[in-house]
């Protein structure tokens, strides 16, 4: 008589090593098929393609990208993330690099591209549409907008003719306890790496001790400045030009406005975000243009309140002109050169505390 | 007579084949971050090399990063240890869901909880806000600096060490503990001498953990301002673009983390065999009078790590809401990152058995190599592990480059180390002499792994598998760069609005998170984790 | 020698070693078919290596192991476990904890066309038939023992290898153990090699006796033999009991400080071993023995241990019969009772 004796029962519902097995093998060839293939690489697309690194976040760039595909005609496929992570992925892939267009929320990491030789060199014609002091010497990126440091003041608190002409009088004793900044913020230690390199060390040690004297309110970004000047927790505060723009939009009657600081050597610096190519092709090239003109370039007036670089474009409403501003721009270089310094200091004058 | 813990095999054989191929798959991928950090560190130039590590600043900033891992390693036990207690051995009310919660903070990134924590306790933050009438300007800043690094990241990664003890202390032979009881020692004494010993690769793993993934943070390290090493490999990229003293910064890194295994791999001693007998499960300890302080401490811990980042989170919603701004929806996203962190622990799991099973029942110089090669990576900054497939995919694997195989490798390779440590914990679990007795009875080595060691392993794995979908689930650095165009995680998502501020839309990808990680952490791990060790090993 | 009167297990000069040490050292052993032979050796002596190595858990250095014919071990060759048929029980059962009683017995007979009625046998035989549904975790520790026994039992193998299988159980357990494995090991016809450190429980188990020392087998035989006549100091110890006196025998008799004795062997020096149950204690004034006193006295209720003292200050231990006994503190004759002692030359 056979008996078949079954096995012992391995408990229901425990992966054993053998269905584990298998099911991650079907879970990697199902990975491995076509429709998880890189998009960039699937099978021929009808409309032509370009692939974007953008340091730019999606709610910001998102929407111009989304325009410009339609006008352009081609797919534009575009990576979102750090600028600095992104930076680095370019120069690892080097010249592997599935990208075609790096968007750049600063010009330190276009640089650093740039000097990587990582960048083809754009067509005069794109260069000219921007000022010299707003693309690279070697015409390998060009800026698309900037973003330029002001004061953000109560209109019902302080009067403009009061407020501090310059960096510098920031420390006297009249504003003690009555503006605010945010030491933590990139624009903020990038204004004060401009100044140390144009001032000098011993300059920007007096300033930073000087302000933290003067018992600034210490904010972590500058919307929260915008906000505490709004709600009269402080007279004033140092942030970039476009947020009290963008709150104003949200909260048309508050009682806020822009002040330029007219004095000083760089009480404006204009922080700008730019564009290189790492793929020449005309769909790259296209973009670019396109970037740069007028609809791009409105589309960052009007919608994010940045200041539009290419040449005769206006920025909005109620800002001054580039050329009006207290701006002295620096070879990006330099000024990465002496950020690290600059945050050492910061975080030595006890701003940050 | 000593019994030599090898087994399953004679002495000096290899392992089976498959099980071989599979651990040298894991090690061939462990070494790729290295490999890319030497080639990046070489690629400078000596010299330059050591003027980057040499700097002052940046030794400063090591001794702030080992600081800030001894402050949440000491945090990260003193809750672990006690909370794991509680849940698996005494009769405290509503176990199993204090059991849950003490894992849930572990769904949340690290950004976002410190975030969370810095909005609520910050020197004007929310709580600030509510005590403002009672005169109250400012709070001190105990959120931001070592104290708010020690917090947060003890407060929310405790839970590493919390799964591994649970499922170690439901493991445990009582009869010991029993003796010791009868022979009069109080409870305290019983813990201290004859429990905490036993934990001893349940705790060893488990720091190892906290201690390297510690090093590794950057993101709520960043945000409560508490300058540490990684920082220092941040800044040489973001603002030096300098991957050269970058990539040694991070050697310097993988050096700390591999002193750190070595360390555990000594404290953990050797595996701790509870013998061939088969044990009583345990009687839960009657708390008595202790249970009050017991609950008011889980839920005054809840409230820190749980009821505060949701109800930040919420916050937004609500407010988005209310100021009628769309709050959009994130099911796509959703089921990328299910998928994705689904694969991730499949394959992780795998890979960290044949590693673990390799190590134990075979050991070998070669063996200790790849798993301690395989752990140490634990310590790097996932940007770099990004990097460093980059350098390797984009040249020579371009078909995978930026795919979803990519992605999931990275995510492997990542939180490998996690697997690891469940894996081991569970494999210490299984006695050779029972795989051994398996093979006298006619069973090859696989039939063995299949039948007998597998199934006792069974909830170790289910907790590794746990582990690393739920940290893949909330991963963000690798995901940025390696996904796929268009591939949205639910992590992405919420960096994304989160970064610009747009707050509102960020709630949802955020509350999409904890619901969808909460879910499989409670099946995985939990559960298994509750029943008693007898009904747990059958069905 | 046909087929069925080979030995079950032949070892020929085997050496085992860790880490080059060896363990091990150029062992001979043949253990017949159906018997049982225990390994009786102190911890560390190479017994459980041995076993190991005979169930596929070790390799040789040298030399071979071969079963029922079959070579399964030697230096070019080696079959691992699960080829071999060749069972074992351990120390602390290793049951599986995952599954019942009975499918821990029937593990090892899965794919048998006889494997019900095979294990239906074994369940019955070691009494374990009304637990087959029970898990291990619920089962005492004798309980456990004995389905690890019926477990290795089930498949018919040709060996049974048992590891200390009493070690873990208290004294009243163990003796009714043994006895229970004796029988079914009986009943099964198997044979069985089992290692002990307890001489008790090797002389009152075993067929023959192997005694075991720093890796080598020192003296195999019934187990009368090898308690009555160990053939060298090495083996006296590990057997146990009993104290080493030196002697000298000429023309036919032994001398010793006990007296002197008829005996038969060969003129020489030696050491005389001598056990409690050798000894005899005698009136004063016999005129046989030497003169001892009686120090202590340790009673058993059937028999009684004394320990005398000699003049010279050596102790022996004497064992008689109750009833027959002289007064603590008293002077007795010292006498090796006829026969008895055994002279060891090394």
């Amino acid at each position: 008589m056979l008996h078949h004796e079954s096995p012992p029962a391995a408990p229901a519902g425990v992966p054993t090593g053998a269905r584990l097995l298998v099911a991650s093998v079907a879970m990697l060839v199902a990975l491995l098929t076509p429709a998880c293939r890189p998009a960039a690489e699937q099978a021929a697309a009808p409309l032509p393609q370009v692939v974007v690194y953008s340091g730019r976040s999606e709610s910001l760039a998102g929407p111009l990208f989304e325009r410009l595909e339609e006008s352009l005609g081609m797919q534009i496929m575009v990576r979102y993330g750090g600028t600095a992570e992104l930076a680095a992925t370019l120069m690892e892939e080097g010249e592997a690099t599935p990208a075609h267009v790096f968007l750049s929320q600063d010009a330190a990491a276009l640089g650093a591209l740039a000097r990587a030789d990582l960048l083809a060199a754009l067509p005069a014609a794109v260069l000219a549409r921007v000022a010299p002091e707003f693309r690279s010497p070697d015409g390998e990126w060009v800026g698309l907008s900037g973003r330029a440091r002001c004061v953000v003041y109560n209109t019902e608190r302080v009067r403009r003719e009061d407020l501090p002409a310059s960096l510098e009088q920031l420390i006297e004793p009249r504003y003690r306890g009555r503006f605010g900044i945010a030491p933590t913020n990139g624009s903020f230690q990038a204004h004060l790496a401009v100044y140390y390199t144009i001032a000098g060390r011993a300059a920007l040690e007096e300033l930073l001790s000087g302000l933290e004297a003067n018992e600034p309110g210490r904010y972590p970004k500058n919307s929260a400045i915008v906000e505490a000047v709004i709600a009269g927790e402080i007279d004033f505060g140092l942030v970039n030009h476009y947020y009290l723009l963008r709150a104003l939009v949200e909260n048309p009657d508050a009682p806020a406005a822009n002040y330029f600081m007219p004095s000083g050597p760089v009480s404006s610096f204009v922080n700008l975000s730019g564009v290189g190519v790492l793929r020449s092709t005309p769909e790259s090239l296209a973009l670019v243009e396109a970037l740069l003109a007028e609809s791009a370039q409105s589309y960052f007036a009007e919608e994010t309140f940045e200041y539009p670089l290419s040449a005769g474009l206006a920025p909005a409403a109620g800002l001054p002109p580039l050329g009006d501003l207290r701006a002295r721009q620096l070879p990006f270089d330099e000024v990465a050169t002496r950020l690290e310094e600059t945050l050492e200091l910061i975080a030595a004058s006890g701003l940050l505390g | 007579m000593r019994v030599r813990v090898v087994a399953g095999g004679a002495g000096r054989r290899r392992p089976p084949l498959p099980v071989a191929g599979l651990a040298w798959l894991a090690a061939a991928a462990a070494a790729l971050p290295p490999t890319y950090i030497v080639v990046r560190a070489a690629a400078g130039g000596v010299e330059a090399l050591a003027g980057a590590l040499l700097r002052p600043g940046n030794l400063a900033l090591l001794g702030r990063s080992l600081a800030l891992a001894a402050g949440v390693l000491v945090i990260a036990l003193a809750i672990a240890l006690p909370a794991a207690w509680l849940v698996a051995r005494t009769d405290l009310p509503g176990r199993r869901l204090w059991a849950v919660l003490a894992a849930l903070p572990l769904v949340f990134p690290s950004y976002v909880a410190a975030f969370a924590f810095v909005s609520v306790l910050g020197p004007r933050g929310a709580l600030q806000g509510w005590l403002e009438p009672l005169g109250v300007g400012s709070l001190p800043a105990v959120a931001y600096g070592y104290s708010g690094a020690c917090l947060v990241l003890g407060l929310f990664i405790y839970p590493y060490l919390y799964l591994l003890l649970v499922a170690a202390l439901r493991g445990l032979n009582t009869a010991v503990e029993e003796s010791s009881r009868s022979l009069g020692a109080g409870p305290w004494r019983t813990f201290i001498a004859v429990v905490l010993p036993r934990l001893r690769p349940a705790l060893a793993s488990g720091s190892l953990l906290v201690v390297l993934y510690t090093l590794s943070d950057f993101g709520a390290v960043s945000i409560v301002r508490f300058n540490t090493f990684t920082v220092a490999i941040y800044n040489a990229y973001s603002g030096l673009f300098d991957r050269t003293s970058a990539a040694g910064l991070a050697a310097v890194l993988m050096l700390l983390a591999f002193a750190a295994v070595r360390l555990e791999a000594a404290a953990a001693g050797r595996l701790r065999l509870d013998g061939g007998r088969t044990p009583r499960p345990a009687s839960p300890v009657e708390l008595g009078r202790w249970k009050w302080p017991a609950l008011i401490g889980l839920a005054t811990l809840a409230a820190a790590n749980l009821a505060l980042p949701l109800g930040l989170i919420l916050f937004w919603a609500v407010r988005g809401r209310a100021a009628g701004l769309p709050l959009g929806s994130a099911w796509g996203a959703a089921a990328n990152s299910l998928t994705a962190a689904a694969a991730a622990a499949v394959v992780a799991l795998l890979l960290a058995l044949a590693v673990a099973w390799w190590k134990e029942r075979y050991p070998g110089p070669w063996a200790t190599v790849v798993e301690r090669l395989a752990r140490a990576g634990y310590a790097l900054p996932g940007l770099v592990i990004a990097l460093a497939l980059v350098f390797f995919a984009a040249r020579w694997a371009r078909p995978i480059y930026q795919s979803l195989t990519l992605l999931v490798a990275a995510y492997v390779i990542r939180f490998l180390p996690e697997a690891l440590a469940a894996a081991r914990a569970a494999l210490a679990a299984v006695p050779p002499r029972l795989e051994e007795a398996a093979r006298t009875l006619g069973r090859r080595p696989l039939q063995v792994l299949r039948e007998v060691t597998l199934p006792l392993m069974r909830r170790g794995l289910l907790a590794g598998l746990g582990l690393v979908f739920l940290t893949s689930m909330k991963e963000l650095p690798a995901t940025l760069i390696l996904r796929p165009i268009g591939f949205d995680t639910l992590a992405t998502r919420v960096w994304g609005y989160a970064a610009e501020g747009i707050y509102s839309r960020a709630a949802v990808p955020a509350l999409l998170l904890v619901a969808v990680s909460a879910l499989p952490v409670y099946l995985l791990v939990i559960a298994p984790a509750l029943r008693p060790r007898a009904a747990a090993n059958r069905r | 020698m046909s087929e069925t009167t080979r030995p079950a297990v032949e070892i020929r000069r085997l050496t085992l070693s860790y880490d080059a040490a060896p363990v091990v050292r150029q062992v001979d052993l043949e253990v017949a078919r159906g018997s049982l032979t225990a390994l009786l050796g102190p911890s560390g002596c190479g017994k459980t290596t041995l076993l190991r190595a005979i169930a596929g858990f070790e390799r040789p250095l040298s030399g071979s192991i071969t079963i029922h014919g079959e070579l399964v071990a030697a230096v070019d060759r080696w079959l691992p476990p699960e080829r071999r048929r060749v069972t074992m029980v351990f120390q602390d059962g290793a049951l599986f904890p995952h599954l019942t009683v009975g499918q821990n017995v029937r593990y090892g007979v899965r794919r048998h066309p006889d494997g019900h009625r095979m294990v239906q046998r074994v369940l019955e035989m070691t009494g374990l038939e009304a637990l087959a549904e029970r898990y291990p975790d619920e089962l005492s520790g004798g309980q456990q023992q004995r389905v690890a026994l019926a477990r290795a039992l089930a498949p018919e193998p040709r060996v049974v290898l048992l590891d200390e299988p009493f070690a873990a159980l208290d004294a009243a357990l163990r003796h009714r153990l043994r006895a229970e494995v004796r029988a079914v090991l009986h009943a099964a016809g198997a044979t069985a090699i089992l290692v002990t450190h307890d001489q008790e429980e090797a002389l009152s188990v075993a067929d023959r006796v192997a005694a075991m020392g720093q890796g080598r087998i020192l003296q195999v035989g019934a187990p009368e033999e090898i308690y009555r006549r160990p053939a060298s100091v090495a083996v006296a110890e590990i057997l146990g009991g009993g104290q080493l006196v030196p002697a000298a025998v000429e023309a036919g008799r032994c001398r010793s400080l006990l007296g002197q004795a008829a005996c038969q062997e060969t003129d020489g020096p030696g050491r005389l071993l001598v056990r409690a149950e050798d000894l005899d204690e005698l009136p004063a004034d016999s005129p046989e023995g030497v003169d001892a006193t009686i120090i202590e006295r340790r009673f058993f209720g059937h028999d009684v241990l004394d320990s005398v003292r000699l003049p010279s200050g050596e102790q022996f231990e004497v064992r008689v019969m109750s009833g027959e006994m002289a007064a603590v503190g008293s002077r007795i004759r010292l006498a090796l009772r006829p026969g008895g002692g055994h002279l060891i030359r090394e």
